[in-house]
Order: structure tokens, then C-alpha cells, then sequence
């Protein structure tokens, strides 16, 4: 009969220090545990966003390409701005001793993406601002002109489209329609 | 059987295992006589060395009471809460036995060493306290047998003085009989390697012992009358002990599984060291000594006290010999008290095995800890790189989605003045161009004009300007859309389709 109350007296002493080590212990295994498994998912992360990164470009790449695309956004003008766009491309043909016949600025329209959503730049739709003109001057005139405006550091211009023709038989000018795009926001 | 052969193994491993205090380290030596007791308090933890001891001598008219509290004076030095354990020793009362049995399972042993006393001796289990080993391996006479070496007392002189001894608050850790605590003694006083026996006698008030010891084992024990007047052993009785002990080694030695006496050793309290030595050595065929017991004394002891023990070895043999031999198998503890000491020895093993456990635990809940705050270091450096590359990658993202919208919006201009400059120098001078006209959205470039060259044949000059276009960087899939020869204005009128290059449609 002691030897059996002594024999669980043992018991119970062991389960106590037992029991008082897993009342510690679990919470801190647990919590090593979700740090270890947090650990293994950021390290994996890591790993794989440093692949990625590593596959796309090189810092002096992303620095020439920012500073491209800085460039390319601080060329973009403001659709509010059609009539100094007018008075630019009116300013250039006369340094290039061009006659301006007719020259027009249509509504903005915006440009989609394949998916066709419209694009954004700095969070502002951008646009299309179509400026037709008509002109009468001679090739290479219009060769510099051409020129002068996409080469221009204010904005950004394409020629959409362009129609060149000689006047008449007589006439060494040629008269010619184009119409720009200004991109814009 | 089996019980006490776990009993034992508990032992054994407790003291092996078991750390020691001092109460571990101590032991409380009794060398106890009717007319008083030898106390000693011994260190253990090496060669038994004596720390403190006293004499007693009682006469027969003192109380109990009186006697008890000659004992607490020794005692009250000591730790009360956790006292040496005592090893009682005496002479008085023990019998030896020895027996000659088959082999045979051990929980048998008992059985039969207890059906063989009864049959030879009269022993009765119930009243005796019984003690036994087995000393050598013998030739029977039906066949191998081994010696057993036994030792009893009966209980009315034993149980008294155990009960005396738990009355004073002391553990007891064996009762050794006084010739096996001499044996081992003797044991250490012949010389290692001899394959022979040493005769120890001891002498006492009125009663002279002679224990032949093999080993820590004795093999045999004579009990003879000792004439003392005044405390004093006459050379009388000392001539007949002589006789004796010559009788005795012829005896032995004469006996089937006998070793030569080597020598004589003299003990007890009535030993006085030169007379006996003066005396006997002529008497005897063997060298005489007596016990050398100096180097069993503690630094600590009184000089005095010293000196007057080491003048009196034969006081001091059994006590030290006891000493010597505290774990003894043969050890006379009632089975009670031997399961008791057990217990107390497995509870310290499992308490210490409780700490241990304890100790494995906390050191692994301490390495966990550690771990999992050098995990959550690890993490938090790893949190400020992932946010670092979470950021560079969102800058590429960003990067990519305003490089997206750069591609988008220009879908790959291309410099009409630079197209316009490469066309003026790829027309030939018969080639006039009327009309150029082009379209961005479908990269569409539609040239028409006129060859006037009465020299030359119009399409070849046409075929030789659509080849000259196909070369330039700018076209591609130039066609001649029609040509139209006017043979009176000697004029070939043309009109070329091109596509320009570069433009992503």
C-alpha cells in the first residue's frame, strides 16, 4: 500500500515538473514554430522576387530607363493647352518660311490599351490631340520642320498621317496637309 | 528472494549515482558490548578516516535513560535533521555458521540455508536475524557444492539495540558481526597477493575469539574463557590462549579446503600491544602483530586523542574493520529496515533523476527560447529586406507600367523627316514625284508621280527606283500599285505602294 502511494507520489511529482515544462514550453515552440514557418515563406519570397528582379533589369538600366520615361512624361502636354500647341506649330512653319493655309486642333481622344482600357499617366487619362494644318512650302522646308517639332523639347508629337502634293505644274511649292498627334493629359 | 535482489541492485545503483552530503560521506560506527560501546564518527568518502570517537562504559546498574544520554552527547554535534547513518557491529550473541550446499537459484537459497540451520542447528527464522555469502566453491560429496558462511543472532539481543540505535534519531545501515568487520582488517593486514589465511584473536573481557579469516570471510570461530584480573589478562590464560591458537592453525590447516595461517593478529580491548606481542612471538609458529591503525585517524582529531588510540589498535580493530565494510553483504538489518534503507536510496536516485529531468527540460525550454528569439531576429531582418524588395519591386512594376503607356501611346513613332530625307535622295533626276502621302495607322506610304526621259525606257527607270526603295531601311513590300505609259508625251506615270518600317500596328 506505501509503496503504491509512494509509487504515485513519483507520478504525480513527474507529471507536475512535466506538465509545468509543457505549460512553458508549448507556447514557446509554438511561436517558434510560426516564426520558422514565416521565416521559410519570406526567405522563399525573397529568393524568387530576387530572381525575378534580378532576370528584368540591372539598377543602371532601371536608372536610364527612369529617367527615359521622366523624359517622356514631362513631354506630355495638357489637353488644356491645344491653342499654344496651335501657336507653337504656327511659330515653327514661319521659321521654316512655310505659308499655313489652314490650321485646326480636334477634341482630345483617348488612347486604349490592347485590352482596350484607357492609359494613364500621373493618373490622368491620356489623349490624343489631333492638330490638322494645311501648309504650302518646299520639301526640304517641310523635311526640317518635320524635324524641329518631333525633335522639340516641349511636347510630344507623330505624324499621323501626311499628303503631299505639287500644287501646280508651275510652282516649285507643294502643298501639303498633315495632321499631328499631340499626346496628351 | 526476488525483492531483495532488487533491493540490492537499488542499492548498489544509489550509491553509485547518488551525489553525497555529508550525511553520505559520514558514517556512525557502534562497536557495541554489553559493558559499554566504541563510537566513532568516520569519513567515508576515501580510506575511512576517524573524525571524532568516544568510550563507553556502562555498569550494569545504569538506566537506559543514562545510557541513551551517553550517546546524545556524542551525537549532539551532528546534524540533527540529517544524521551519518550508523553501522552497528558486536560480537556477543552472533553465530557462525558455516554450510555446505548445491547449487541452486537464489530464491531457493534462503530456503534451504533456512531448512539446514533448523535441521543442524535448531535455527528459527522468526527469532534470529540471518546474514550469509558464499565464500569459495567446494567439492562435495555429490558432486560441487559451494560454502556458505552464516551468520545469526537471535533477536532478543538484537532487536533491543537496533531499537536503541532508531531511539536516537539514527538511520541504521547494517549490523555487521564483529568477526567479518576483524576479517576485513585482517584482509588488509596480510600481504596482498599470499595465498594464505590469517588467524585473528580477539580478546576481550572474559572472553578470548579466534577467527581464521579467508579473504573478508571467515572460516572458522572459537569462543574461549578469558581469566582478566583487574582488567588485567594474566600470562596464564595467555599461555592457554597460545595453545589454543596453535591447536587452531593445526586444526585449520588440516582441514580440506584450508590455506596456510600466514599470521597471527591480535585484537580487542584487553590486547596490550608490547606484553602480547613480548609474549606470544616465541609461543607461536607464525609471526604475531598486532593491527597497524595510524593512518585510520582524521588530521581534525586531538593530538592527544590520537596518540592514545594508536596506543590501543586492538580497541579500535572491529570498529575500524566494521568501517571498512559498511555496503558488507553480510549484514544482519532486518529485512524491514533493509527495505526501508532502500527506499530512502530510491527516493534521493528518483529525486536527484527529478532534478535531473527537470534541469533536461528548463535547458531545453531555455534553448528553445533562444532559438525562437534568434528565429525572430532572422525574421525581422528578413521582414525589412522583404519590404526592401517588395519596394524595388513595385518601382519595376511601376516602371514597367509607365514604360507599358510610353509603347502605348507612340506604338513605335517613326522620324518622317528623316523618311522624306532618304526619298529625296533616292529619286533619280527623269523621276518626278507629284504626291506622297502617308498614313501612320496603317503605315501605308503611297508614292505617284512621272518619268520623263525620252532616252530610256520608263518602266525600266520605275522597276530601277522600286529596288533602289527596297534597299532603303525605311520600306518594305514595295509595289508598283499601276504605271501608265503616254507615248506621245513620252511620259510613264507611276504609282508605288511601301510600307514604312518601325511602326508597331
Amino acid at each position: 500500500m506505501n509503496l503504491k502511494k509512494a509509487g504515485l507520489t513519483w507520478i504525480i511529482r513527474y507529471g507536475a515538473v512535466l506538465a509545468a515544462f509543457l505549460f512553458v514550453f508549448i507556447p514557446i515552440q509554438i511561436r517558434l514554430s510560426s516564426s520558422a514557418i514565416e521565416l521559410n515563406s519570406l526567405k522563399k519570397e525573397i529568393e524568387g522576387l530576387k530572381k525575378i528582379m534580378g532576370s528584368l533589369l540591372s539598377p543602371s538600366e532601371i536608372k536610364k530607363t527612369t529617367e527615359e520615361l521622366d523624359r517622356f512624361e514631362s513631354k506630355i502636354a495638357d489637353v488644356a493647352m491645344a491653342s499654344q500647341i496651335l501657336d507653337e506649330v504656327n511659330r515653327v512653319a514661319e521659321e521654316h518660311h512655310m505659308k499655313m493655309v489652314e490650321i485646326n486642333s480636334d477634341p482630345p481622344v483617348n488612347i486604349l490599351d490592347d485590352a482596350g482600357k484607357p492609359l494613364e499617366s500621373r493618373g490622368r487619362k491620356l489623349s490624343i490631340l489631333p492638330i490638322s494644318f494645311r501648309v504650302e512650302t518646299s520639301y526640304k522646308d517641310l523635311a526640317n520642320f518635320l524635324k524641329q517639332l518631333s525633335d522639340g523639347p516641349k511636347w510630344i508629337v507623330t505624324v499621323e498621317s501626311l499628303n503631299l502634293q505639287t500644287s501646280s505644274a508651275e510652282s516649285e511649292n507643294l502643298q501639303c496637309d498633315v495632321l499631328l498627334s499631340y499626346i496628351a493629359r | 528472494m526476488k525483492m531483495t535482489g532488487a533491493i540490492q541492485f537499488l542499492d548498489r545503483l544509489a550509491l553509485k549515482t547518488a551525489g553525497k552530503s555529508s550525511a553520505d560521506t559520514e558514517l556512525i560506527i557502534i562497536d557495541w558490548a554489553e559493558d559499554g560501546s566504541l563510537l566513532l564518527l568516520v569519513d567515508v568518502s576515501g580510506t575511512p578516516r576517524i573524525l571524532r570517537y568516544t568510550r563507553l562504559k556502562f555498569d550494569s546498574s545504569m538506566s537506559l535513560t543514562d545510557r541513551r544520554a551517553a550517546y546524545i552527547q556524542f551525537l549532539s554535534t551532528m546534524s540533527k535533521k540529517k544524521p551519518p547513518k550508523a553501522v552497528l557491529c558486536w560480537s556477543e550473541g552472533m553465530t557462525f555458521r558455516q554450510l555446505q550446499l548445491p547449487a541452486m537459484p537464489p530464491e531457493d537459497l534462503l530456503k534451504a540455508l533456512d531448512w539446514d540451520l533448523k535441521k543442524k542447528y535448531y535455527f528459527n527464522k522468526e527469532e534470529n536475524l540471518l546474514g550469509y555469502r558464499e565464500v569459495m566453491a567446494v567439492e562435495g560429496e555429490e558432486g560441487p557444492e559451494k560454502l556458505f558462511s552464516v551468520y545469526y543472532c537471535e533477536n532478543k539481543i538484537a532487536i533491543p539495540r537496533l531499537d536503541f540505535v532508531f531511539g536516537l534519531g539514527l538511520q541504521v545501515q547494517a549490523v555487521i558481526p564483529g568477526p567479518i568487520a576483524l576479517a576485513h582488517l585482517a584482509a588488509l593486514e596480510n600481504l596482498p597477493g599470499t595465498d594464505r589465511d590469517v588467524l585473528i584473536c580477539e580478546l576481550r573481557e572474559n572472553m578470548a575469539r579466534i577467527v581464521v579469516a579467508h579473504g573478508n570471510n571467515t572460516m572458522l570461530v572459537r569462543n574461549i574463557p578469558l581469566v582478566v584480573s583487574d582488567g588485567i589478562v594474566l600470562d596464564e590464560a595467555l599461555g592457554r590462549i597460545a595453545d589454543e591458537i596453535k591447536k587452531t592453525i593445526d586444526f585449520y590447516e588440516a582441514q580440506k579446503n584450508s590455506k596456510p595461517v600466514a599470521k597471527v593478529i591480535f585484537a580487542g580491548e584487553k590486547c596490550e600491544q608490547g606484553r602480547i606481542l613480548d609474549f606470544m612471538t616465541p609461543k607461536l609458529p607464525v609471526p604475531v602483530v598486532v593491527p597497524t591503525i595510524d593512518g585510520y585517524f582524521s588530521g581534525a582529531l586531538d593530538a592527544a586523542e590520537r596518540e592514545w588510540a594508536v596506543s590501543q589498535p586492538g580497541c579500535f580493530s572491529a570498529a575500524i574493520g566494521a568501517a571498512l565494510a559498511p555496503d558488507d553483504t553480510m549484514n544482519l538489518v532486518p529485512m524491514d529496515v533493509k527495505i526501508m534503507n532502500s527506499q530512502r536510496r530510491l527516493s534521493r536516485l528518483l529525486n536527484l533523476a527529478l532534478i535531473g529531468f527537470g534541469l533536461v527540460l528548463a535547458i531545453w525550454t531555455v534553448f528553445t527560447a533562444i532559438q525562437g528569439n534568434w528565429t525572430k531576429s532572422r525574421l525581422t531582418t528578413m521582414r525589412v529586406n522583404h519590404e526592401a524588395l517588395k519596394e524595388e519591386e513595385k518601382t519595376l512594376k511601376a516602371l514597367l507600367d509607365r514604360s507599358r503607356v510610353e509603347r502605348a501611346a507612340l506604338k513605335g513613332d517613326v522620324p518622317l523627316y528623316a523618311i522624306l530625307k532618304d526619298l529625296s535622295l533616292r529619286v533619280q533626276g527623269s523621276i518626278l514625284l507629284k504626291k506622297i502621302e502617308f498614313i501612320r495607322a496603317d503605315g501605308n506610304l503611297t508614292l505617284s508621280g512621272e518619268i520623263h526621259d525620252p532616252k530610256r525606257d520608263g518602266s525600266k527607270t520605275l522597276s530601277q527606283f522600286t529596288t533602289t526603295l527596297s534597299e532603303s531601311p525605311f520600306f518594305m513590300n514595295v509595289s508598283v500599285v499601276s504605271e501608265q505609259e503616254d507615248e506621245e508625251a513620252k511620259t510613264h506615270f507611276f504609282e508605288i505602294s511601301a510600307t514604312v518600317k518601325g511602326l508597331s500596328i
